[in-house]
Order: structure tokens, then C-alpha cells, then sequence
């Protein structure tokens, strides 16, 4: 929750048990009790569930009812946290669903081939690192833009499942079940298939420049609109690839290295466009740069800025827009961590073809 | 985020002999006669990954990334060519 919802929470608490000791006196202080504490789980409903989820652990030796409950919740919780927030990034759900566990009772063989169900096994809950990495991995291989995966290159896929399974178990800051994904699913992955290092640390770097959800996962995702019915397509699985390594070159490069920053597919034809003021800044090479992108077909235009060219890329957009070349669909403002100067603010606008 | 979630059919491995001994797998299992049907490596209780029907058969995947995904794949067109 951010800092400025927490000082309307607390200002609300304060002055609301002010007005009602003032009002009620000692009944006015009971009262008061009971509504923060409404306040605060009303606007806190994931951090209660998560509280709630970790206290079944402190009844398991006493009831296996209460184990159970200590490995369900725990998945359920965090998966649907950490998907939320994922899709919250962007504003699209990348990750749509949440999981619902049910524990499968035991049953004769002939039933259990009748009913055709598989069932997972899951750790017990002194041990929910292993448990939550497991089922994050297959939770994001599961959901993660089903309907476009099979229009993506298989290693890139498979990369960006380790990558996002990676981002969902840091935005809920479980390191140990991190570190338990890491050995078990992506070092072992990785020896047989080197490339999945370069792609996976590729697409944390660009997690870390917010490109993850909002550029690379926002194009695979429409995939499946643009080439469906299609059980499958060469091109888009070539493509896929290309895209991916043209978005790691640009966050990797060094400071006024150059890098291609057009990318004209037959699927993907997306151009980046990072706005920076280096000596002078002349608006019309942008709107002449976005000319020859509609000339050259190129559908989605992304701007890009940090710091303090964040304002100057909106004047880019508007300039762009006046021209009746491509219009804003969305952008995001967020904060990101820059190479020397710590947080910086950091801008992406989509922009579509007219 | 859909309000439909995918149901997760599970069995705790506290559970894991009861269950088990219920569909007859328990004292293969225990023997080391069941192999993971992906990668063919015993099954153990520390490795168990899914449970799988498969026809008139059990099948089992152990726990390794590449087992579960081949598992999910083949799910997808069909287990009917899935076999011990």
C-alpha cells in the first residue's frame, strides 16, 4: 500500500477517535478500537489473508486440520497476491486466474480412474519454500498468457515462465522459496539448455526496467488474437525469439552504444523510442522518426523516457499525436532503480498506428 | 483477475501411504517399481511429484521442472498415449 494511503488511514483513525471520546467519552474509546481495527482490515484484505494464512501453521501439531490449512492457504494466498499485482502492472491480466486447492480423499483404484483427475502432492508446511516455489512454477506455466504460449518460441517460454514465477515469489519477498526455485527448477534447466540463462537474466533486467509486463509479455499476449485459429505459426516462434533479444540488447547496452530499436516482423512490428535530452532536444526529429515508422507499417510505436526526460516524452507523445500518426492507447509511470542515480522516475506510453 | 480459478486436485504427503495403499501403489512404490513416466527415474516419496490416471493405469511424474512440463503438455492433447 502506498505511503499516502496509510496518512488518509491514519488521519481517519486519529480524528475519528478523537470525535468519539470527545463525543462518548469511554464508550467513544471501545468504539473506536473496533472501527481502526475494521479500517485497517477493510483496507488491508491481502496482508489479513496472508496473516491468516501463516496462523494455521501454529495449530498444526494439534489438528491435522489445521496442516492442511497451513499448506493450502499459504499457495493460495501468495499465488493470488503476487498475480494480482503482476496483472495490476500492466492492466491486463497476464495471469487471469488464482488457484483453488481441494484435498483429494483417499478411493478405490477403479474410482479414481473413473473420476480421470491427476493429483499433485504437495510438501508439508515446515517445509512451504519447496511447496510455494513447485507450485508457483507450475501455477505461471499454467496461466501465464495461455492462449498466446503456443505461438512462443518453446526456450523463450520457458524462460519467461522462470522469470515471472521468479518476479511473483520477490514481489512477495519469499527469498527462500526463491532461492528454492532457482536450484530446483532453473539451474538444472539451464544445463541442458544453456540459452535459458541468457534469456532469463535478459528478462530480469528487463523486469528491473518495468519492459517485462508492460512491452515483452503486452505483445505475446495478443498473439493469439492476431494469428488464431492457428494451432501453431513458424514465423511468430522465430519472431518471438528475435523480439525478446532486441528488448535485452536495448536494456543491456551501455551508455550511447547503438542498438536497433525497430523491430519489422511479419507478427511483431513494434518500434522503441527512448526520448532523452543529451545536448539539445528537437521535438521534430521524434515526429519524423514516428513518420517513417508509419510508412513503414510499423503498428505500435513505445516512448520511453526516465528522469527528467519523463516530461519531454509526453510532449513526444502529444507532438505525435497532433499528427494524426499514431495515438496514446495507454502508458504507466513508475519508479525503477537507474544505474547511478537510485530511483527514477520512469515513463512508457503505447502508442497504436492510426 | 477472473473469478474462476482452476481447481488443484492435491494429496499431502502426510497423507501420501494412506492414499496410496487405497489405489493399491502403495507397496510398488515402497519396492521402487514405479518410474516417472517422463523421465523413467524411480519414484520415491521424496521425489513423487503427480499422480496421473491414464487409462486403465496409474502413471506417475516425479517432481523435476522438465517432467512436470512434459506432463502439462501431453495433458493438454490427450494422456491416452501415456503409459507406463
Amino acid at each position: 500500500m502506498s505511503i499516502n494511503k496509510w496518512i488518509i488511514i491514519i488521519t481517519v483513525i486519529v480524528v475519528s477517535f478523537i470525535g468519539l471520546v470527545w463525543y462518548f467519552g469511554l464508550l467513544g474509546v471501545v468504539t473506536s478500537v473496533f472501527w481502526s481495527l475494521l479500517l485497517l482490515v477493510i483496507t488491508n484484505l491481502d496482508r489479513v489473508a496472508d496473516i491468516t494464512a501463516s496462523s494455521y501453521k501454529w495449530g498444526r501439531k494439534v489438528n491435522f486440520w489445521f496442516e492442511k490449512n497451513a499448506v493450502e492457504k499459504r499457495l493460495e494466498v501468495s499465488i493470488g497476491i503476487a498475480s494480482k499485482k503482476v496483472n495490476q502492472e500492466t492492466g491486463v491480466d497476464l495471469l487471469p486466474h488464482g488457484i483453488d486447492i481441494k484435498w483429494d480423499v483417499p478411493q478405490k483404484r477403479d474410482a479414481f480412474l473413473e473420476r480421470g483427475k491427476m493429483v499433485v502432492c504437495l510438501e508439508p508446511s515446515d517445509n512451504e519454500e519447496r511447496n510455494l516455489a513447485r507450485a508457483t512454477m507450475l501455477y505461471v506455466q499454467e496461466d501465464l498468457i495461455a492462449p498466446s504460449q503456443r505461438f512462443i518460441n518453446t526456450t523463450v517460454m520457458k524462460s519467461l515462465c522462470f522469470a515471472v514465477a521468479r518476479k511473483m515469489l520477490m514481489l512477495d519477498r519469499k527469498l527462500h522459496a526463491l532461492k528454492c526455485l532457482n536450484t530446483e527448477f532453473i539451474e538444472p534447466e539451464i544445463e541442458k539448455i544453456p540459452q535459458v540463462r541468457q534469456y532469463v537474466s535478459g528478462m530480469d533486467n528487463l523486469d528491473k526496467q518495468g519492459f517485462l509486463t508492460r512491452i515483452l509479455l503486452r505483445e505475446f499476449s495478443q498473439l493469439d488474437a492476431k494469428l488464431s485459429p492457428a494451432l501453431t505459426d513458424t514465423r511468430s516462434r522465430t519472431e518471438t525469439k528475435a523480439l525478446t533479444r532486441m528488448l535485452k540488447e536495448f536494456v543491456e547496452r551501455e551508455q550511447r552504444e547503438l542498438v536497433p530499436l525497430s523491430f519489422k516482423g511479419s507478427v511483431f512490428r513494434v518500434h522503441l523510442m527512448p526520448v532523452a535530452k543529451i545536448k539539445t532536444f528537437d521535438i521534430a526529429n521524434f515526429v519524423k522518426a514516428a513518420s517513417y515508422s508509419h510508412t513503414d507499417n510499423i503498428d505500435t510505436i513505445y516512448v520511453i523516457a526516465r528522469g527528467l526526460n519523463v516530461g519531454l516524452a509526453k510532449l513526444v507523445v502529444s507532438e505525435i499525436e497532433k499528427a494524426k500518426l499514431y495515438l496514446k492507447n495507454t502508458d504507466w509511470e513508475y519508479n525503477t532503480v537507474g544505474r547511478k542515480k537510485g530511483q527514477l522516475r520512469t515513463y512508457i506510453a503505447e502508442m497504436h498506428k492510426v | 483477475m477472473s473469478e474462476e480459478k482452476p481447481e488443484i486436485l492435491a494429496v499431502h504427503k502426510q497423507k501420501l501411504e494412506i492414499f496410496l495403499r487405497e489405489l493399491e501403489l502403495w507397496e510398488p512404490l515402497m519396492k521402487g517399481e514405479l518410474k516417472c513416466v517422463a523421465c523413467g527415474k524411480i519414484i520415491t516419496v521424496d521425489n513423487i511429484g503427480i499422480i496421473i490416471p491414464s487409462g486403465e493405469n496409474i502413471v506417475f511424474c516425479c517432481s523435476n521442472y522438465e517432467c512436470l512440463y512434459k506432463m502439462r503438455k501431453q495433458q493438454e492433447s490427450g494422456l491416452q498415449d501415456v503409459d507406463q
